[in-house]
């Protein structure tokens, strides 16, 4: 996959291109604004990585003329910029994902997968297949082998969100934003216990645990196991 | 205070405006007087000669030239009616009887300039009406009158009005000063307390006066900017003096931490070990940072703009169900009692924060094996929520000091959190004017939250 990273800081744009590089991506660079913006109109990315505060044209600016010219890539903010507010002005932007300075790498490369499989889920499909699992999004039912598995409201949008995103890491803190929409960083492990629940209602019978943890970064969903 | 700037006040210019507006009318009332008084003197007059050339008229048709002629003389001896002059001219102009005789031949009023007829001696001229008519027998009679006293009165009339205008100046001019003066002794108040501001005295505030006037009003209004920058200023530097002084304690202790694994010989496992802690207390360091600017955030109160109805009672569960388990997990029991369509205006995601904040402090000091309860009611216009617990609750002393930044019950700092979880509730209960009161819950704490559902609130702040 084709990524533009648009970040100023010397020091993070090489971190952040090295990681993607070695996740197996091509990755272009701007230093700021003015750049960017000319590199994201020549060549055709399947994802824009933006710093907000750029030299030349800020993020944010930058952004708005991207989707003003009709460009439907996905776009990713990488920024300090924690207020409150901001996270809402960046998506109303046209931004798809908002990331806070300072983050672990492998939060940024979940989203970033997460991003570049997006097109996919356009398609409103209302059951989904993933390996024995199979969801029907209308009847909001779950089953297993043909199973159905009891889940709770929570539960559903948990495992709804992680067959979405089946063979990618999901990491604690997307699941917080996508499933209980928490834009804070709880102490407790809500995300932890939730998942345990959920393993032990998707596991019955002794069977192979579905929900593989990665360590140090979250959860993914195995198609195959 | 100069002259210069008396005249260059707002005060001065109105004054001088409305001044030149009263002398327009005063000259437009004053020659409408004028014109209407000398108009009715002349038509007064006008009618006297009227009538008296009408009764010499009848004289002069009964009795005919002599009969007139005795009149007139009669007249003019008894000085009954001095004031009046006569002339009676034959068709070749001379003068028959009487004393006016320089009058055209020609029927209707002429205005003649002649001697006074009563003191003859000064030989002082004066303008005379005369009516003439022509009478049968080519005689022509002419009966006139002083004018002068007309004039008098029209030049007395104006003489008032010019006094009075002079007076209209004199007193306006004081007026405006005085008005201006008044202006400007206020608006030199405002600029010395505003230079007093500007030197550094933030607490100074300017003097409202009890007269209510459109400046004490402004005044008034300024208080209150000043007083909301003081808050503001106050909280920025509350969020400078937070930042210096406690997080100089996690930054040093991972300094520390580094330093240590620097020195000591290790293997490359102990090594990353020292580095993944030495992560984690920077990963803290930056919470407490992002914390601390939320909280100055929240207390800047620009986040009422984009307030909306919200379903607390929505939030409310969905917070119970995000910890229930790990509550559960610790043996611990949330009981809930939650009135369904609680609403009020707010901020979902921070009344999410708030709420998760109270039932993640609860669940973390309730012992193992008992309860939590949380209730939500609504009443006529409020919605009260209450989050118990069984733990060892908070001395009433201590009840105030939670809500203090960094402030924590237990001063060694071992359990994890930054002293700044209540905070964070306070700020948060402040925005929507909100009141949070900590009591005993025989044991545990009890906490009650009173928010108002009205919107209007927001619209007087």
């Amino acid at each position: 996959m084709k990524i533009l990273v648009i970040e100023d800081d010397t020091q993070t744009r090489n971190y952040v291109v090295t990681g993607l590089k070695e996740a197996g991506h091509t990755v272009d660079s701007a230093k700021d604004g003015c750049e960017g913006l000319l590199l994201a109109q020549d060549s055709l990315y399947d994802l824009l990585i933006v710093d907000r505060m750029l030299p030349g044209l800020d993020g944010l600016s930058l952004v708005k003329k991207i989707r003003s010219f009709g460009c439907s890539v996905s776009v990713l903010f990488l920024t300090t910029m924690c207020g409150i507010d901001d996270r809402v002005e960046g998506l109303n932007a046209g931004a798809d994902d908002y990331l806070v300075k300072p983050f672990a790498f492998s939060e940024l490369d979940a989203r970033v997968n997460a991003l570049l499989r997006r097109p996919r889920e356009t398609v409103a499909q209302n059951v989904l297949q993933v390996g024995e699992l199979e969801i029907d999004r209308m009847k909001r039912s779950v089953r297993r082998n043909g199973v159905l598995i009891d889940l709770q409201p929570t539960e559903f949008r948990l495992i709804e969100y992680l067959v979405r995103h089946a063979d990618q890491v999901v990491t604690r803190t997307m699941l917080l934003e996508n499933v209980w929409d928490f834009h804070f960083d709880p102490k407790t492990n809500i995300v932890e216990t939730h998942i345990s629940r959920l393993r032990s209602k998707l596991n019955v019978g002794d069977r192979t645990d579905l929900i593989q943890t990665v360590r140090g970064s979250g959860y993914m969903l195995r198609e195959t196991i | 205070m100069k002259l210069s700037s008396l005249v260059s006040t707002t005060g001065f210019k109105l004054s001088a405006l409305y001044l030149g507006l009263f002398l327009c009318s005063f000259l437009a009332i004053g020659t409408t007087v004028y014109l209407l008084t000398t108009h009715s003197l002349e038509q007064q007059l006008r009618n006297n000669l009227e009538s008296e050339i009408a009764r010499l008229k009848t004289e002069y048709k009964s009795g005919g030239l002599p009969e007139l002629i005795d009149e007139i003389n009669e007249v003019i001896d008894s000085k009954s009616n001095h004031a009046l002059e006569y002339g009676v001219l034959n068709q070749n102009g001379q003068l028959i009887a009487g004393s006016l005789s320089q009058f055209k031949l020609a029927e209707g009023w002429q205005i003649l300039k002649l001697n006074r007829p009563i003191n003859k001696t000064a030989n002082e001229k004066a303008l005379f009406l005369v009516r003439i008519i022509a009478l049968p027998n080519h005689i022509w009679l002419g009966v006139g009158h002083d004018s002068g006293n007309i004039n008098d009165a029209g030049e007395a009339i104006i003489q008032a009005f010019l006094w009075g205008f002079g007076l209209v100046i004199v007193l306006g001019i004081m007026g405006g000063i005085y008005i201006s003066h008044a202006f400007l002794t206020k608006i030199d108040r405002i600029t010395q307390s505003t230079q007093a501001i500007i030197a550094g005295d933030l607490s100074h505030r300017l003097t409202v006066s009890k007269n209510q006037d459109e400046l004490d009003n402004l005044a008034f209004l300024l208080n209150r900017m000043l007083d909301k920058m003081g808050t503001l200023i106050a909280n920025v530097q509350q969020v400078s003096n937070d930042i210096a002084h406690d997080l100089r304690t996690p930054v040093s202790r991972l300094k520390f931490r580094l330093e240590a694994a620097l020195m000591s010989n290790l293997s490359e496992e102990q090594y990353k070990e020292q580095i993944a802690s030495a992560i984690t207390e920077a990963d803290t360091i930056l919470e407490t940072f992002s914390a601390l600017l939320r909280i100055s955030q929240i207390e800047s109160q620009s986040r009422r703009s984009g307030f909306k109805m919200i379903n607390l009672s929505d939030i409310v569960i969905a917070v119970v169900d995000a910890l229930n388990p790990a509550a559960e997990e610790q043996g611990k029991i949330i009981a809930f009692d939650i009135e369904q369509a609680c609403e009020l205006y707010g901020d979902k995601e921070l009344m999410t924060q708030l709420v998760f904040n109270l039932l993640e402090n609860a669940i973390v000091h309730t012992p193992e094996h008992s309860g939590i309860t949380v209730n939500l009611r609504a009443f006529d216009d409020w919605v009260e929520l209450i989050i118990a617990d069984h733990g060892p609750g908070i001395t009433e002393a201590q009840r105030q000091k939670v809500f203090q930044r960094f402030y924590r019950l237990e001063q060694s700092r071992t359990r994890p959190g930054n002293g700044l979880g209540l905070s964070i509730v306070a700020a948060i209960v402040d925005l929507h004017n909100g009141k949070i009161v900590l009591s005993d819950n025989y044991p545990g704490l009890k906490a009650v939250l009173n928010f108002r559902k009205k919107t209007d609130q927001f619209t007087s702040v």
